[in-house]
């Protein structure tokens, strides 16, 4: 089981809509790799993430994630996949803004038994701890921590949502455009980190993005356009 | 999942109070109204607790309940001394109480009766009446006042009051040639006693001197003055309460006048269900403002759920399917539902307990002093489920915005 994510013959197109909006004949992310797709806004790189995350339904073709044949799975199996498998970093509005960001963390813990075990957080103080010990490897200090998500600034905030993806290791990390609202210092200071956590947790990272400036932090880079050709692997 | 749930309810909390206390109206509405009306039966149902039989000159029987006991109508003409004498050698007869009525005093009836109204008169779980302060009439010429009488018109033992002919609206006709002292008053019973007046049944005469007066005859001169000719009434407690039909026949064929006989209990149940279409209007009032509130209910969470996208989204990223999504928006509803419910019983209890007071003196009616009564618990178990049930709609409206904002809604 090395491919933590395999795609074939993907097709999407919007309902009453002739031609497909994404076609991705072939794709796949061993465990552990990093990948950027990079392409410009609007090219459906959402639509792929909504499909890869299994909250949109496959239409054509076929995604596996660890071997499972995700797209066939029902709605109910997918979100339990999703809750044990992935870590989601979005471009913003990562956190529940009542919540402090420990409470943001520990979101991953409650949808995933799987999870808990990986990170040996059983209990709820030992969930507890295990999110203040990652968040501080993400640089964010306990007070900081036990703040008010709202209070923190947007920097913050997405290293505390790269937290929450990385909580329990899960196989797969898969980032929505994390860096795009952050200046170039927050930018290199997060891809830094998640490439080393990442690393760490031996999860694989698929991040989308316009900006390719950030290819340097990655294995391999794919222009979304190419993406149609079927020219990786 | 709770804790995310009540976080997030916490930052609407302005909306989720105008729900609560919307739900809250409704469940006062609904529990106010039935405990009024169970409260009412209870106090009727007290007042006659331990009559067995009423007698009166014929008439129609809910007419004699309501002016006998309640007071609430007019008495019919009165029946002869000798049936009244008829009926207390009854040998099915335990104990009798003679009534008359007629006249009032600011607005209170006057009941003449004798020392056995103070000896057999019951309420409630079979209570005597008592004598609060001072004692109950000796002579013709003094009367014992109801609680709420002398609270309201601020009497004491030792007063005089006087007398209006006629049972209530102005005063047409005074008795001030015949004053009344005040020698005692009740404690309050929670029935129509308190809002008597009471004398004896020669102190009724000698104010119509010879009674007369009472079935409309014009006083006849000569008639011995303190013999009554005549009561309205006489309420029976029988020796054996299985003997209470056998005696109602009995009395319909007495010789001596025509009689009707009442069995309380049976009447007052009679005009409960006369009652009924009024007290299903208002049932069907209060379930209507349930119905408005559960509507708001419905309203206002699906009108947060819009700027509760990028929450969800969150939550569908974190892995949340749609159980979790239900339990967080349907959960919404039923935790807003359960505060309504006891923001409603809070305001109920506080409520009665405040007015419990006031109601007594004013309206004669005893409070309930009950927080929740088991017979309510239907009632509240309904309008959980219903807040709940409904909670679905929006639950499922939830999930359906997140399937098709995909992983990431659009700002």
């Amino acid at each position: 089981m090395n491919q933590v994510l395999q795609l074939n013959g993907l097709e999407y197109r919007y309902p009453g809509h002739q031609n497909a909006i994404l076609q991705v004949p072939v794709l796949g992310l061993r465990a552990g790799e990093r990948v950027l797709l990079h392409g410009p806004s609007g090219c459906g790189k959402s639509t792929l993430l909504s499909l890869i995350t299994g909250i949109r339904p496959t239409q054509k073709g076929t995604i596996e994630v660890v071997g499972q044949p995700f797209s066939s799975l029902p709605q109910r199996r997918r979100d339990a996949v999703r809750a044990d498998h992935m870590g989601v970093i979005f471009q913003a509005f990562n956190l529940l803004p009542y919540l402090s960001a420990v409470e943001n963390v520990c979101l991953s813990a409650g949808f995933s038994r799987r999870r808990c075990k990986r990170q040996d957080a059983h209990g709820r103080s030992q969930r507890t701890v295990a999110a203040l010990t990652l968040l501080d490897r993400l640089g964010i200090d306990r007070h900081s921590a036990a703040l008010p998500a709202w209070q923190l600034s947007f920097g913050q905030q997405q290293r505390v949502a790269a937290a929450r993806a990385l909580f329990g290791k899960p196989e797969l990390i898969i980032a929505d455009e994390p860096t795009s609202a952050l200046d170039d210092d927050s930018r290199d200071t997060l891809l830094n980190l998640l490439s080393e956590l990442c690393e760490q947790a031996g999860s694989a990272l698929l991040m989308v993005s316009h900006d390719s400036q950030v290819a340097p932090y990655f294995q391999r880079s794919i222009a979304f356009a190419d993406l149609a050709g079927g020219r990786h692997v | 999942m709770f804790r995310v749930m009540l976080a997030s309810l916490r930052t609407r909390r302005t909306s989720a109070l105008l729900v609560v206390t919307a739900i809250a109206l409704s469940v006062l509405m609904i529990l106010g109204i039935d405990r009024v009306r169970h409260q009412v039966r209870a106090n009727f149902a007290s007042t006659v607790s331990g009559i067995d039989l009423i007698v009166s000159a014929r008439g129609g029987p809910m007419n004699i309940l309501l002016y006998s006991v309640f007071r609430l109508s007019d008495p019919t003409a009165g029946i002869s001394w000798s049936s009244v004498e008829h009926l207390a050698n009854h040998p099915d007869v335990k104990w009798w109480i003679p009534i008359a009525l007629g006249d009032s005093h600011r607005g209170y009836p006057v009941v003449a009766t004798n020392d056995r109204y103070l000896a057999h008169f019951r309420y409630g779980r079979n209570q005597p009446l008592s004598v609060q302060s001072g004692a109950w009439f000796a002579r013709a010429d003094q009367a014992v006042l109801g609680s709420a009488v002398a609270s309201r018109l601020g009497y004491q033992a030792g007063d005089s009051i006087v007398l209006a002919h006629g049972a209530s609206g102005p005063a047409i006709i005074e008795h001030d040639n015949h004053p009344f002292t005040v020698v005692g008053i009740l404690a309050p019973t929670g029935t129509p006693v308190d809002q008597s007046v009471h004398i004896s049944l020669q102190g009724m005469a000698q104010l119509h001197r010879g009674g007369a007066f009472l079935s409309g005859i014009p006083p006849v001169p000569g008639q011995q003055a303190n013999k009554p000719d005549s009561v309205n009434a006489v309420m029976l407690g029988l020796e054996r309460r299985t003997a209470v039909l056998s005696l109602q026949r009995e009395l319909s064929r007495y010789a001596g006048e025509p009689l009707s006989a009442i069995i309380p209990g049976v009447q007052l149940q009679r005009l409960w269900r006369i009652t009924a279409a009024g007290e299903n209007a208002l049932r069907a009032t209060s379930l209507a403002v349930l119905v408005v509130a559960l509507l708001v209910l419905i309203s206002t969470v699906l009108a947060a759920l819009e700027g509760r996208r990028h929450e969800l989204a969150v939550l569908r990223a974190a892995g949340a399917g749609r159980l979790a999504v239900y339990g967080l928006i349907a959960g919404e509803s039923l935790c807003l539902t359960l505060m309504g419910c006891a923001l409603g019983l809070l305001v109920l209890f506080v409520g009665q307990w405040s007015l419990a007071a006031v109601a007594l003196e004013h309206g004669a009616l005893q409070l309930p002093d009950t927080f929740l009564a088991v017979r309510e618990l239907p009632a509240l178990g309904s309008i959980l489920l219903a807040g709940s049930l409904v909670g679905l709609i929006p639950a499922e409206k939830a999930f359906r915005n997140s399937l098709a904002d995909g992983l990431t809604p659009r700002n």
